[in-house]
């Protein structure tokens, strides 16, 4: 399950009677819901490091929810997006979807269904947040390897035996196993495999 | 003998008397028969004169009896041959002469009328004023009641009845003043202005409908605006409801929630129907009507239907107003469509033309001589002059697709409303359409002033 205490479902639209409505309808299903009249608003309180979701509506007057949804992403942004309409704009639609949006939702909408979206949407980002955060620890203890140990690694990954490395490299087979058992303590590893696992994370 | 002698010589004497006095009558006698000869002659001529005098006169009176009746005939060929009516009453209001066209008009012979009082030839209330207004005059002599001619509505013999205008001309006869009465027959001119007012309330009513083709037209550019202004409110009152049945299955029941959902439902819904009677006050479609109003509220209700069409394409639409502006007496549907009018048509230029930051903005200020200024300024490239010249011509479009009556109607219904419309052909950056419409209190003056000149 989600771990919804944790999450926040951000609500972005102009409208404050929509705002109002959904704040009660996300707290009866008990979730976390933080609410914002416009685009700007949002953008100065929002931390990319919280979970959680983004229902957000596409005619606003200033900024537009798709235009936001582009700011979002080239902030390398996470935080699924569930647009809400008031007029079925398939092209709109369309671009929003094709931008990575996670649904898109035609006002008035049925709770269950976007409750349900919601829902799908905070373990998404929650399965998302977690793979990030494996990435970043992978990426640490790279980091934390020598160039020498980093390019054995690279090999080892590759799946390449202990002689070629050692051939490539121009160095003895002894010395390439000592390298590899220090790859394999530092990338906390146990074989070659998970070796080649770790890298493609990274990738 | 001195006796007898003396009784001889008195009987000569005697003798001689009577020889005289035999003479003397015989002379008499004469002369008498001479005279009454005489007498007779005289007679005779003077019979013979007068006989010739009463020939003479005959003959005279003859002559002036045949003038007098030539005389009559011309003026009877001169009164029949009238295209008015034309009869004569003496001041008792008895008829003594009738021609001929009020025989045709009236449908009476004039045998049949003279005699009679002038009232027989009016209908009522006329028929019972007037006796009553020709004693006034004769009493007054006011003579007001000769100078103008007035309209009434006269009666044939066979009781229908028609319009008249009627002049009286007095004269002073013989008899005592007579008035001489002309008629026009006014149906056929009453027939052409009932025509004329027919036309003129066709020309209202195409006037009415095109405005409202024009209204739903336009209203048809702005139509994903109205939706989304009721379906906010529609998605609201789901939300909350869904919300409400969630809060009802909850083991815990909070009353105040509930009681917040409903009154939250209860408010978009009234926010919803406002939307809705705005837009069909919009298309709504029928006479023009007149309320005390301000031109603020009108701005307003406009920006409602349109701000969602200028979110959407993007454009700014701005609204300066300016307080302590008088009410107007304005039909706010037509207002609102002119706005609309200007305000799209604006949007859809800028949008054409592609402009960075396009701006609408609608300003209005009070004027001289009791006249509001409404303004719509975009900053979208200036229309040409030429463009500028054909402006207002009907069916003259800039647009694709465009009708062509948006600008000319739009002109039509506020020159209805006492106002101006136009474009500011003096700025050099964008456009400016501005109108002017009078305040209420010189609507009223103006009618006021029209009741003065009037009593």
């Amino acid at each position: 399950m989600v771990d919804v205490n944790n999450a926040t479902v951000y609500v972005v639209d102009d409208d404050e009677a929509i705002l109002d409505s959904l704040q009660l309808l996300l707290k009866t299903a008990g979730l976390r819901a933080c609410t914002y009249d416009g685009p700007e608003k949002f953008l100065s309180d929002y931390q990319p490091t919280r979970p959680g979701c983004l229902i957000l509506d596409i005619q606003m007057p200033g900024m537009t929810g798709l235009e936001l949804q582009e700011i979002l992403a080239d902030v390398g942004s996470i935080l699924p997006i569930i647009f809400i309409t008031g007029h079925a704009d398939i092209p709109i639609a369309v671009q929003a979807m094709k931008d990575g949006a996670f649904e898109f939702l035609q006002k008035p909408f049925n709770d269950t269904v976007l409750l349900d979206y919601v829902t799908k949407a905070l373990s998404l980002n929650e399965r998302q947040q977690k793979e990030i955060t494996a990435t970043q620890s992978v990426i640490a203890r790279i980091e934390k390897l020598s160039p020498r140990e980093k390019q054995v690694f690279e090999k080892v990954a590759e799946g390449k035996s202990g002689k070629v490395i050692a051939s490539e490299l121009n160095l003895s087979p002894r010395t390439i196993e000592i390298y590899r058992s220090h790859v394999m303590l530092k990338m906390q590893a146990t074989s070659a495999v998970e070796l080649a696992n770790l890298m493609n994370i990274t990738r | 003998m001195n006796a007898s002698k003396q009784s001889l010589a008195e009987v000569e004497a005697l003798k001689r008397k009577v020889k005289r006095e035999k003479s003397a009558r015989h002379q008499a006698e004469q002369i008498l028969e001479h005279k009454s000869t005489e007498l007779y002659h005289t007679n005779q001529k003077l019979k013979q004169a007068l006989a010739e005098l009463d020939e003479r006169a005959i003959a005279k009176e003859k002559q002036l009896v045949g003038e007098l009746r030539a005389n009559q005939d011309t003026t009877r060929t001169l009164l029949d041959s009238a295209q008015e009516g034309i009869f004569g009453a003496n001041s008792n209001g008895r008829l003594f002469s009738f021609n001929r066209a009020a025989e045709e008009m009236f449908g009476y012979d004039s045998g049949d009328v003279i005699g009679a009082g002038v009232s027989i030839l009016l209908a009522s209330p006329y028929r019972e004023q007037s006796d009553e207004s020709l004693r006034s005059f004769l009493q007054s002599g006011d003579e007001s009641f000769l100078q103008e001619s007035r309209e009434l509505i006269a009666q044939r013999a066979d009781g229908s009845h028609f319009p008249i205008e009627l002049w009286v001309v007095n004269t002073v006869s013989a008899d005592g003043t007579i008035f001489f009465i002309l008629i026009r027959d006014l149906s056929a001119q009453k027939a052409a202005e009932q025509e004329i007012f027919k036309k003129e309330v066709e020309v209202q009513q195409a006037r009415d409908h095109l405005a409202h083709i024009a209204r739903v037209a336009t209203l048809g550019e702005i139509a994903a605006g109205i939706a989304h202004e009721v379906n906010q409110p529609l998605a609201a009152i789901t939300t909350y409801a869904q919300s409400g049945h969630r809060l009802l299955d909850a083991k815990v029941r909070e009353k105040d929630d509930i009681a917040y959902v409903l009154q939250q439902i209860e408010r978009q819904a009234s926010r919803a129907s406002e939307v809705i009677s705005r837009l069909r006050s919009s298309i709504k479609y029928g006479d023009a009507t007149r309320e005390r109003t301000s031109i603020d509220t009108i701005i307003a209700d406009t920006l409602t239907l349109i701000c969602v069409e200028a979110d959407r394409k993007k454009v700014e639409v701005e609204y300066r107003p300016e307080c302590d502006l008088e009410p107007i007496d304005a039909d706010s549907v037509q207002i609102q469509q002119v706005l609309i009018n200007l305000i799209i048509n604006a949007i859809q230029a800028l949008e054409a033309a592609n402009v960075q930051q396009p701006r609408v903005v609608l300003r209005t200020e009070p004027r001289a001589h009791q006249q509001i200024y409404v303004s719509v300024t975009d900053n979208g490239p200036p229309i040409s002059r030429e463009t500028m010249d054909q402006l207002f011509t009907p069916f003259f479009s800039t647009k694709e697709h465009g009708l062509g009556i948006g600008l000319s109607l739009c002109r039509t219904l506020i020159a209805a409303h006492g106002g101006s419309l136009n474009i500011n052909r003096n700025r050099r950056e964008g456009n400016e359409f501005f109108f002017t419409l009078p305040t209420i209190n010189a609507v009223v003056k103006a009618s006021k002033k029209m009741e003065s000149s009037n009593g």
